[in-house]
């Protein structure tokens, strides 16, 4: 099986040639760019000539691992003179007065932004269906999805439209897509990267997360956003290890990858390898764990019993958070307004009309669901109690991380799926998140990257999970899989 | 089937939302919303005696400052006011709030 790694060059590919004056970044640039012109994913919403010009002229390509490396970005983060939309009608016009933190990083890093990515709607949703500008298409079959929310920024890796990518993990919004497209995605732990200027959707869940071909470049981006910001109050005083460094060591010298994997305990969650997981992707996620037995990695299964309340859950909390982050879209301080009577209009007319016009169906939807679980007489019997089923989801990991170092499953119960074949249906899409939700719930980080083929040829994504803030651990072992899956061992 | 949600609820909450919906969307999202209640119902099998809720997954370091007005500078303020449609004297203009005869 290819995988968009196999077949795309590298942030640290590009590195070599940078550095070697074989290429300069505006070359680099431009090629990116022609490609985002003639594609017909729809994956981008914004380009940014201006910016990607500017920041490929004058960046010192010796600079860092992501000097003159075409970055693209989900739009649901803010830039400074540079439309932000959300995918949303209400935002079609919005021009941020700032820059949110994570991509201030990347400008500094050297990175060059080539355009804002499509997503679902204010990041909800699981198939990038729910756009207000149109679905983004699965790059290796456009009748597919590329999952969603950041289906805009796992396709533009997957289709080689940007070296690297920014996505944003709710419930699963990098992962998924990650999945899906054949891509590596991270969910950092909560506090490890800035909030500050992503557009909030369930604020005690949201973390902004990398997008790359593999785990060295995925390793690279999230140190470069990694990191303590005062102007997120939820932002966590952490020294950010050398994710770039320890990754190399695991990728290029055999004997610390042998070593590493014999030191390794991974944990196998029964729950999540029972009914509705698809046969073939259970199949690829085997081979992976083969892999790693026959390295000499300890394998002992563990168990999350609440993990299967875990959407319920994430369908009352992350709902009430979305009613209360998105009353401030009304039409007086930003975006669109919705004035039905004209000048006779009131001003609670205004507020109506601008929301339940402008809205899409999924996020009305989420709205009222989560006004419903907040409102009087509900909050004990529907928001409280989700709390505290999710402290329980919490503990089981907790637990778990007692005995291993990472757990390992599916990222998704199947492959890319049709366009239009669950969007009738909400629980059904909704169940494209269930191992994925728990991980928000708890906190706690995790990725996905391509291991095996299910139905169709199409890439499995491999699910990762680690204790607060084992990112390195996750990013080593997600280097030598990658090692061990293209030697041909347990695929 | 939910007997919490009917159409009435479903207006009910939609007003709090302030999200103006057709009676065709009523209906629909009263059905929707009692599926998804439904399927949210299961926790209630879960035992959750003296379990403290959790807000966040992993224990925050708690952040606080002195809640002090900063002036910014005349630039950054019409940056920020122009987002508004419409704005006025660097002020967000809205409709009349109060009844006017």
């Amino acid at each position: 099986m290819q995988y968009p790694r196999h077949l795309y060059k590298k942030a640290w590919e590009w590195r070599a040639q940078l550095g070697t004056g074989k290429t300069t970044p505006a070359k680099v640039a431009e090629e990116y760019l022609a490609r985002i012109k003639a594609d017909k994913t729809n994956s981008f919403l914004t380009l940014m000539e201006a910016e990607t010009k500017a920041a490929a002229t004058k960046v010192n390509a010796a600079k860092g691992p992501l000097a003159g490396i075409p970055l693209a970005i989900k739009d649901n983060l803010v830039t400074l003179g540079v439309k932000t939309t959300c995918a949303s009608k209400i935002l079609e016009n919005y021009v941020p007065p700032y820059t949110a933190t994570v991509v201030k990083k990347l400008y500094e890093a050297g990175a060059v932004p080539m355009g804002k990515c499509n997503l679902d709607e204010f990041a909800m949703g699981s198939s990038n269906e729910n756009s207000a500008f149109g679905p983004v298409l699965l790059p290796q079959d456009h009748a597919r999805v590329p999952g969603g929310s950041s289906g805009g920024s796992a396709a533009a890796v997957a289709g080689n439209l940007a070296v690297v990518a920014l996505g944003s993990d709710t419930g699963g919004s990098v992962r998924q897509p990650a999945s899906f497209c054949g891509v590596v995605g991270l969910k950092p732990t909560y506090g490890r990267v800035s909030r500050y200027g992503l557009v909030a959707f369930a604020s005690s869940l949201d973390q902004v997360g990398p997008l790359a071909l593999d785990a060295q470049d995925c390793a690279d981006l999230l140190e470069t956003i990694s990191g303590f910001d005062p102007n997120d109050s939820t932002s966590l005083e952490r020294k950010v290890p050398e994710f770039g460094k320890a990754v190399e060591a695991i990728r290029t010298n055999s004997g610390k990858r042998n070593e590493f994997l014999k030191s390794l305990k991974v944990g196998v969650p029964a729950e999540f390898f029972a009914d509705g997981l698809d046969p073939t992707v259970k199949k690829a996620v085997e081979g992976a764990i083969e892999a790693l037995k026959k390295s000499g990695t300890k394998v002992v299964p563990v168990s999350l019993p609440h993990s299967k309340y875990a959407l319920a859950v994430y369908y009352v909390v992350a709902v009430s958070e979305a009613s209360a982050n998105l009353a401030r879209f009304d039409g007086v301080r930003f975006g669109t307004r919705v004035l039905p009577n004209g000048a006779q209009t009131s001003l609670e007319e205004m507020y109506e009309a601008t929301r339940g016009t402008l809205f899409g169906n999924e996020v009305k939807r989420r709205i009222l669901l989560g006004t419903f679980a907040l409102s009087s007489g509900y909050y004990d019997a529907y928001y409280k109690r989700a709390c505290q089923v999710r402290a329980l989801v919490a503990k089981d990991f907790s637990q778990c991380f007692e005995k291993v170092d990472v757990i390992i499953g599916p990222t998704t119960p199947t492959v890319s799926f049709e366009r239009g074949s669950k969007t009738n249906d909400p629980l059904a899409m909704y169940l494209s998140d269930i191992y994925t939700v728990p991980i928000n719930l708890a906190g706690i980080p995790a990725v996905s990257m391509p291991y095996g083929t299910g139905e169709k040829g199409l890439p499995v994504g491999l699910q990762l999970i680690g204790a607060p803030f084992a990112e390195q651990k996750l990013l080593e072992t997600v280097a030598a899989l990658e090692v061990l899956h293209d030697e041909g061992k347990g695929a | 089937m939910n007997d919490v949600v009917n159409p009435a609820v479903t207006r009910k909450i939609a007003h709090l939302a302030r999200l103006k919906l057709s009676e065709g969307e009523i209906e629909r999202y009263t059905l929707e919303l009692a599926k998804i209640l439904d399927f949210v119902a299961q926790l209630s099998e879960v035992d959750v005696k003296g379990v403290e809720p959790a807000i966040h997954g992993i224990p925050l370091d708690p952040r606080f400052r002195e809640d002090e007005p900063k002036a910014l500078p005349e630039e950054e303020t019409k940056r920020i006011v122009a987002c508004s449609e419409q704005a006025l004297y660097d002020q967000y203009k809205v409709p009349q709030v109060i009844g006017g005869e």
